[in-house]
């Protein structure tokens, strides 16, 4: 029990902090645009 | 069909789901976009749904130098939320039955061929990924500048197998303009695709079990994590069938949680005295470490 709510305040103390200063538009731009690197193409 | 199999097949679906791409030509960029999937799978493939969490944390680290306070605090604690949430909650269970990239190794290792168990002298094959995770995660993308004042993708661009798979000839298919940036690096990715899928038809998880440093990440949460595997020393005949199925060559009891465990429970499946269990979410009394 003690584990779980270690884990749940971890949890609700990264993600409050992480949305409040729109962490998932960072994830949104970078997951959204074709990674050439990814892919392996592109520069050399 | 067995449990495992179905959750792989359903989690695969879930990673990448979006059929669209082959109508519009596109990679999703829909809301769920902002949202890490727990297992190795490219973003950039046409048809995934969420972000890869080892993709998104090189993105991160390479654009350090040059994000504003405000973003850099806000990718910091979310990235490393995902990580945390997926470590602590499953840990390598994620490799074992969610994992899209495990899934497809599994696949590829029912192919009729030559079988083996892989070790190298000193078992050194289980330290290459923490090298690749020190070197192609961390190191690369924080040190190797471009003019641009960005790292470099270490992982993503020289290594990652899913990449080149679904990020590199699914969209080589779907992109005829891409096609003309085919070049050197592409050649070497290929090179160690096909190396890596060959190793995986001899030896079940090669990439798994020796160069996943996704997995390796999670592997650091094992033995803290809500899934754990228990041992029960008085059902225990020593038999040693659980270790002879270990795909990871462990020895059960002592690695039972270790970081190479990648949660296949084939051990806790094959033993005859249910002496291995799964224990989700209590403390777990009969673990390895207390009983030694």
């Amino acid at each position: 029990m003690k584990k779980l709510l270690i884990f749940l305040i971890l949890l609700f103390f990264l993600f409050t902090i992480g949305i409040k200063f729109h962490g998932y538009d960072f994830v949104h731009s970078r997951a959204s645009t074709i990674c050439l690197s990814c892919m392996g193409l592109g520069d050399e | 069909m067995n449990k495992r199999r179905f959750i792989q097949i359903l989690s695969t679906i879930l990673h990448n789901g979006y059929i669209n791409s082959i109508f519009t030509y596109n990679i999703y960029t829909g809301f769920l976009k902002k949202f890490c999937a727990p297992g190795l799978n490219c973003h950039s493939c046409p048809a995934s749904f969420f972000g890869c969490p080892l993709g998104i944390l090189q993105n991160f680290l390479i654009s350090i130098r040059v994000l504003s306070l405000q973003v850099f605090l806000g990718a910091l604690f979310y990235i490393t939320g995902f990580f945390f949430l997926f470590g602590f909650a499953l840990g390598r269970f994620i490799c074992g039955w969610l994992c899209p990239f495990g899934f497809l190794q599994d696949l590829i290792y029912k192919i009729p061929f030559f079988k083996k168990n892989i070790i190298l002298p000193f078992q050194i094959q289980r330290y290459f990924k923490y090298i690749i995770l020190i070197i192609f995660i961390f190191i690369i993308p924080l040190f190797v500048i471009t003019d641009l004042g960005y790292g470099i993708l270490g992982f993503c661009k020289y290594l990652c197998p899913a990449g080149t798979l679904e990020g590199g000839y699914l969209n080589l298919l779907l992109h005829k303009n891409l096609r003309t940036l085919v070049g050197t690096i592409f050649y070497l990715k290929s090179l160690i695709l096909v190396s890596i899928f060959l190793l995986c038809i001899i030896d079940l998880r090669f990439f798994c079990k020796n160069l996943c440093p996704l997995g390796l990440i999670y592997g650091f949460f094992n033995r803290f994590c809500f899934l754990k595997l228990s041992f029960n020393p008085d059902r225990c005949t020593s038999c040693k069938i659980c270790e002879n199925i270990c795909p990871s060559n462990l020895s059960i009891p002592d690695q039972l949680n270790s970081v190479d465990c990648f949660r296949c429970l084939n051990c806790m499946q094959i033993c005859p005295t249910q002496a291995i269990n799964l224990n989700i979410g209590k403390i777990n009394e009969l673990s390895c470490n207390k009983i030694k």
